[in-house]
């Protein structure tokens, strides 16, 4: 080894590199000539709603509050109505649970309707007839908008995606209806909307689930589900936002996620939970 | 010697030709410049054609079958919203707004009792009917009671508490005020007792908490029964 050799082929590196720049800056220009017609009716709609909206500058997180929900539904109702989420309730963006501890330590869960009409006085979990009750608390549900989602590394198409603001999102254009994030969340946040039914943009066949109501949050909203909620138990926040609330419950409330052990890295936090709840 | 004189002529007749080459090889003319310009220039041009027709076949290619986050991001955050935010309704139901603050549903946003009201916030003249009062089954949506709520939320058995379906009689939905029937002298005032009858474990029971106001006043608006017992009609 007498150096030349590296030198030359590195000296020829260099000049390929600087003949590659030109070449990237002519094709940049190009791209920029070339616009598609998509992105001016984008850029249409964007001004006066969301045009100065900015992901880099969010990162939403949200808070359930198990120990004030009501169960009273009005949540379950709201987002359907924002959301045109099929009234079936079979299928749900958010929904509540009643889990009802007995004596013996089993957690029975009953979520009639999604909750959507509230709760008759009892569980009406199997088994929960005669069962002693030790506690009964409500858990709304929704997506938990993963740090780590299964759903975007199962999706073959690339169609469900995670927005710089934390927010997982679906391409209803490239989704083709496979069903994998479906069962690949383990939160069971996602549903294939049924044919006769459509999602404000995507038709039947694409998978559906909450987008922390994407339209409102960059409008400077609350979430639908948060703004209906009569006694508090959905807050919703930016933790880049020193003056959100959402820091407070986060850093004083006692706040837990979901089956931590699936690695998930939610960024729904709950308070007030007892036991395993998944 | 000889060889040296011709050594000598080789080398002089080699840059002889060296130069000639070389002038052969200079464009010897302004023409010259320019044309051997026009060539590359030409050539330039072609490329930069060529460049550009591949590149716009390449990104309509991208353009629809690409990745665009962002795009569709854009087209999620665009979705128009049904329900508006609370504040914007004491623009002009002030006085409700002012009641809520101080009550007891000050946590409680308009639209969890009257719904969507983005339509009647855009057009509050002629999108009125989503303002109709809710009926009084809506109480109960938050107020019926069942495990599962804090304790300490106030909840009531429906079927049991007053009778269901009249709910504001009593309750303002907006001040969260109870205002219990009229405690003044009526002509019922001397019948016998009605817990004589409607003690906690006879005929329907008395809704809790109402032992004490009972016999004076619950006839008033308790009497109209089906049964004409008490009189029918209130």
């Amino acid at each position: 080894m007498n150096g030349t050799g590296p030198s030359v082929s590195r000296r020829g590196l260099l000049k390929g590199g600087l003949l590659a720049l030109p070449a990237l800056a002519g094709s940049r220009m190009l791209s920029a000539l070339v616009s598609s017609p998509d992105d001016a009716v984008a850029a249409a709609a964007a001004p006066g709603t969301t045009a100065a909206y900015d992901p880099a500058l969010h990162d939403w997180a949200f808070v359930c509050h198990a120990d004030r929900c009501i169960g009273c539904g009005l949540c379950v109702e709201a987002c359907k109505l924002e959301n045109h989420v099929p009234l079936d309730p079979e299928f749900n963006r958010t929904w509540v649970e009643r889990h009802t501890v007995t004596e013996d330590g089993e957690v029975l869960v009953d979520s009639p309707h999604g909750g959507i009409d509230g709760f008759p006085p009892e569980s009406t979990a199997e088994g929960a007839e005669g069962a002693r009750t030790k506690e009964a608390y409500f858990v709304p549900r929704l997506c938990m908008q993963c740090d780590n989602p299964p759903c975007v590394s199962v999706c073959p198409v690339s169609a469900t995606y995670k927005s710089e603001d934390g927010v997982v999102l679906i391409d209803a254009d490239r989704c083709i209806g496979c069903g994998y994030c479906v069962v690949g969340c383990p939160y069971g946040a996602r549903y294939i909307v049924p044919s006769g039914e459509e999602t404000p943009i995507g038709t039947a066949g694409v998978a559906d689930k909450c987008t922390f109501c994407y339209h409102r949050i960059t409008r400077s909203q609350q979430p639908a589900c948060v703004e209906v909620c009569p006694v508090g138990a959905r807050e919703f926040g930016d933790r880049k936002d020193p003056a959100s609330p959402i820091n407070v419950a986060l850093r004083d409330d006692r706040v837990r996620v979901l089956k931590p052990e699936q690695g998930t890295e939610p960024r729904v936090f709950y308070t007030g939970l007892e036991g395993e709840v998944g | 010697m000889t060889r040296i004189a011709a050594l000598r002529a080789t080398t002089r007749r080699r840059i002889a030709g060296a130069a000639a080459a070389v002038r052969a090889a200079r464009p010897r003319t302004t023409r010259g410049v320019v044309r051997a310009s026009l060539k590359a220039g030409a050539l330039v041009v072609a490329l930069a054609i060529a460049l550009f027709v591949v590149g716009s076949a390449a990104a309509a290619f991208y353009d629809q079958y690409g990745f665009h986050p962002e795009r569709n991001a854009h087209t999620w955050a665009a979705l128009e919203p049904s329900y508006v935010d609370g504040a914007i309704c004491q623009t002009c139901h002030a006085g409700e707004g002012a009641q809520l603050e101080t009550s007891r549903h000050q946590t409680v946003s308009c639209e969890a009792c009257h719904g969507p009201l983005g339509e009647h916030a855009a057009d509050p003249v002629s999108a009125m009917i989503p303002i109709e009062a809710p009926p009084d089954t809506l109480c109960a949506t938050c107020h019926s009671s069942s495990s599962g709520k804090p304790v300490g939320f106030p909840q009531v058995d429906v079927a049991t508490h007053y009778r269901s379906g009249v709910c504001r009689a009593c309750h303002d939905a907006h001040s969260t005020a109870v205002v219990r029937p009229p405690e003044v002298s009526h002509p019922l005032e001397n019948l016998p007792a009605c817990t004589t009858c409607h003690k906690p474990e006879g005929l329907k029971a008395l809704p809790a908490g109402h032992e004490e106001a009972a016999d004076p006043v619950c006839l008033g608006c308790h009497g109209a029964g089906a049964d004409g017992l008490h009189g029918g009609e209130r």
